[in-house]
């Protein structure tokens, strides 16, 4: 069920109505009914229901027992064992290609005769998401963050919720257990903020992102006859159409759980504002990189295996230094599981995984450098142009990253880097070239002007919530801006015979 | 008092978004075509209610037959009308007004044409209503479109949101209809073509039209509707012909009039009175308004809406007509009114 197809805002509408009518102490009853159709809408199988199964009755005892037994060692067996029995559950599903393509490298490599299989699993929607949710949840418990839900249905809920299950955000049970089992009420200011930010949803995905993507899918297909400056455009136009497509998912996923008064934690505040890769990271899929944080990269730093590493290079090196090679080599682990979870496939790993660990490793060692070079030149890096020069060096160097995201495989990639060096720079104003790769003139129009509006939004949302800000207007201008908001989507959106319904980028994962 | 203030203000965001939303489609939407103008009609203001596929709106000139007999003509066609369209668009006439008669062409009705665009060109020129539902729900069946592909024809804005790249002048108005009379530098030019002489016997109808034609038929009898069938004049195929000599037994069967313009002789220049094979030009559709509308004038007891306070679009669709001809062929149009 796509996001944005017409057969999931007829889902969605039926699941608000039913919520808001029945009484409200079986609203999570009505969430629970709707997130369970979600889940198996497509795929409702023996084995997707065994699979989901699994991971609900590992997370709901493990975390009863992990409670049950705290402060001793057997709270510590029961984490270990239902993470292992999840994690191994989608590491099967999702990564066992990644591995049988290593296994078979690592024997071409030393000439050994044994290739293995490529196999394939059918696996339920959102797997990625739920899995690594169920796994925070129980090692919340652990910590004691929060106490084990023991209705199994209510897990099941917080495992499932339908909203998220394409796209995130990921969640924390500490957070959502007030949002999703309280009882909440049909209130108009919720009615209004997340019906707009639902069309704001729309209008990135259906207005931008599908424009982009006809560019992209022509140049990226054909990069013999669609190289150089069309594939520098195509690059940049991925990057945009890869947060449009995902930003544009959970505007609309906040969206509706905001009507329903459900409150979602934000995976997005204005990414190309950024300065830095770090920083870029701290705005662009701010859940994940939050939930790595905190079950990965801290326990990581903290466990014995990293400290015995610490202390191994505190006596060659001294304390700074080891400090800083255990801190890169947690961060290294943390990037190449995040590349991992964006896909079994090696371009993900170095799309968005070792490269980014690479830009954000080069910032962090030649940052103080490049300081102290910035004041004995007297460059003003406070002005805004040198502001501006930082965020489109993040940007060229995210969307060079992107190549490998985006390519079918390595090789691919490389080919595509190849084919940018091709030099004709002249189709971008011999007024004919561009418009050659899939969108007219008028496509071109459409997509800078809401560019532009989209990125003058964000650029607002940085000082303060603009939903605020529009609704401190007159109601004259205030309807003005939703009614433009409304028909852009429903004028210029790329929905429709002839079009297919958006694809969503991290739908799979 | 908050709930009735916050009432208040959707019901008004949505009357405006509903106005919005009309006035962007009717735009965006299909074409404008005669069924169009025939909306624009104040109520109960129509005496006939004219049906049928291109012949109809090239070769009645509604304005005209107002300006020589008074009685005032809404024309309901689409190009290549259908037996099925028939039905539907007699349903919508029925909704707005009370015609005495109902003139159907069936010059058009023996072929079925399985495509998008028979479809749209009807159902998408019905208001949103059941009727329009019922005529979405027909033809989806007998053409067996494919179900995935049914919603875009129930809401036709799936279709034509994108056509904001296709604007032109004919989205916004149609300045060459005269209250659904098709008439420009088009239609007044000269094809000559050689007459075909009629030919007698008859052809079984496709499955098709035969079920679609028996339901028009049963429906005409249901509601005992004043209708008079008429078959354009124009070259035909023998198979055509042979298939229109079947409807035509089939509604006399049925004790409706027929009138066949292929039989009758209306002054017709084979040689000069015809833009294409098919069509009569703005010469011959005048012999022809000046024939049939003597016709239903005296056979159908039709008033003479001619000086009435609501019929003084009539008289300036007529002006702007004759204007447009004076432009097209350079001289008055009273000439050629003269002639006949």
């Amino acid at each position: 069920m796509v996001l944005t197809s017409l057969i999931f805002l007829t889902f969605s509408i039926i699941t608000l109505i039913i919520y808001f009518v029945i009484p409200k102490k079986l609203q999570w009853i009505v969430l629970l009914a709707s997130s369970l159709t979600f889940l198996f809408y497509n795929a409702l199988t023996v084995n997707n229901v065994i699979y989901v199964l699994i991971i609900l009755l590992s997370a709901y005892f493990g975390a009863l027992l992990v409670h049950k037994y705290e402060n001793t060692k057997k709270s510590k067996i029961f984490l270990v064992l239902s993470i292992i029995i999840i994690l191994g559950e989608l590491l099967i599903l999702k990564y066992s290609n990644l591995f049988i393509v290593s296994a078979n490298h690592f024997n071409n490599l030393f000439h050994i005769n044994k290739q293995f299989n490529m196999v394939s699993f059918s696996s339920p929607v959102g797997l990625s998401y739920y899995s690594l949710i169920m796994i925070g949840y129980i090692v919340d418990v652990y910590r004691k963050i929060c106490n084990p839900q023991k209705n199994i249905l209510k897990c099941a809920l917080f495992m499932s919720y339908f909203p998220i299950l394409t796209s995130g955000p990921f969640i924390r049970y500490d957070k959502m257990e007030k949002e999703l089992y309280t009882k909440h009420k049909l209130n108009y200011d919720n009615l209004c903020r997340g019906l707009i930010r639902i069309f704001w949803g729309l209008f990135k995905i259906l207005v931008i992102s599908q424009r982009l993507a006809i560019f992209v899918n022509t140049v990226y297909g054909d990069i013999s006859t669609f190289n150089g400056t069309y594939i520098i455009i195509a690059t940049i136009f991925f990057t945009l159409q890869l947060y449009t497509n995902f930003s544009g998912s959970i505007d609309i996923i906040m969206g509706i759980s905001k009507i329903m008064g459900i409150e979602l934690p934000e995976n997005f505040t204005s990414p190309f504002f950024s300065r830095t890769i770090t920083e870029f990271w701290r705005n662009w899929h701010i859940t994940l990189g939050a939930w790595l944080k905190d079950y990965i990269f801290y326990p990581l730093m903290k466990s014995n295996f990293i400290q015995k590493i610490g202390n191994f290079f505190k006596k060659i090196f001294g304390k700074k230094v080891s400090k800083k090679i255990t801190l890169y080599l947690s961060m290294l682990i943390m990037w190449i599981l995040i590349g991992i979870w964006h896909g079994g496939a090696y371009t993900y790993i170095i799309g968005s995984g070792l490269l980014q660990f690479f830009f954000i490793f080069l910032e962090d060692l030649f940052g103080p450098l490049s300081q102290n070079i910035n004041k004995k030149i007297g460059i003003n890096t406070e002005a805004f142009s040198y502001k501006l020069y930082q965020c489109i060096r993040t940007f060229i160097l995210f969307s060079f990253s992107m190549i490998f995201f985006r390519a079918t495989s390595v090789g691919n990639a490389i080919d595509i880097i190849k084919h940018i060096f091709v030099y004709n720079p002249w189709v971008l104003v011999d007024n004919s070239s561009l418009y050659t790769a899939g969108l007219d003139l008028l496509d071109f129009r459409v997509l800078i002007i809401s560019l532009i509006a989209m990125f003058i939004v964000e650029g607002m949302q940085r000082k303060e919530n603009v939903l605020d800000k529009l609704f401190r207007q007159n109601i004259v201008f205030r309807w003005a801006i939703i009614y433009l908001l409304i028909f852009s989507v429903i004028i210029f959106g790329m929905y429709g015979p002839g079009y297919d319904p958006a694809t969503f980028i991290y739908r799979g994962f | 008092m908050k709930y009735l203030k916050n009432l208040i203000k959707i019901s008004l965001f949505l009357i405006i978004f509903c106005q919005i939303w009309n006035g962007v489609f009717s735009i965006l939407g299909i074409t404008k075509n005669s069924v169009t103008y025939f909306y624009k009609e104040p109520k109960n203001s129509l005496d006939i209610a004219y049906f049928g596929g291109s012949n109809a709106y090239a070769h009645f000139n509604t304005v005209l037959a107002f300006h020589e007999y008074g009685f005032t003509t809404g024309m309901l066609s689409t190009d290549a009308q259908q037996f099925i369209s028939v039905k539907h668009l007699i349903k919508e006439a029925q909704k707005r007004q009370k015609p005495k008669v109902y003139v159907i062409d069936i010059s058009n009705t023996t072929v079925i044409y399985p495509e998008e665009g028979a479809i749209r060109r009807v159902v998408d020129s019905i208001k949103p209503s059941t009727n329009r539902f019922e005529a979405v729900k027909e033809y989806l069946e007998m053409f067996n479109i494919p179900k995935e592909e049914h919603i875009n024809y129930y809401f036709s804005f799936l279709t034509y949101h994108s056509s904001y790249k296709n604007i032109n002048e004919y989205k916004f108005t149609r300045s060459d209809l005269f209250k659904g009379y098709y008439y420009n530098e088009y239609t007044s030019g000269i094809d000559p073509q050689k007459k075909v002489p009629w030919i007698k016997g008859t052809a079984p109808l496709a499955e098709d039209v035969n079920k679609e034609f028996n339901e028009l038929i049963d429906y005409i009898n249901k509601e005992k509707l004043n209708v008079l069938f008429i078959v354009s004049p124009k070259l035909y195929s023998e198979d055509v012909m042979q298939k229109l000599n079947t409807i035509v037994e089939i509604c006399e069967n049925n004790n409706y009039e027929v009138l066949n313009f292929n039989k009758i002789d209306l002054g017709i220049d084979y040689s000069h009175d015809y833009y294409n094979h098919a069509h009569l030009n703005v010469y011959g559709a005048t012999k022809f308004t000046t024939y049939l509308g003597k016709y239903l004038k005296e056979n159908y007891n039709l008033p003479d809406n001619r000086g009435g306070y609501y019929y003084s679009s009539w008289e300036k669709e007529y002006e702007r007509f004759k204007e447009e001809y004076r432009k097209i062929i350079g001289t008055g149009f009273e000439s050629l009114i003269e002639k006949k």
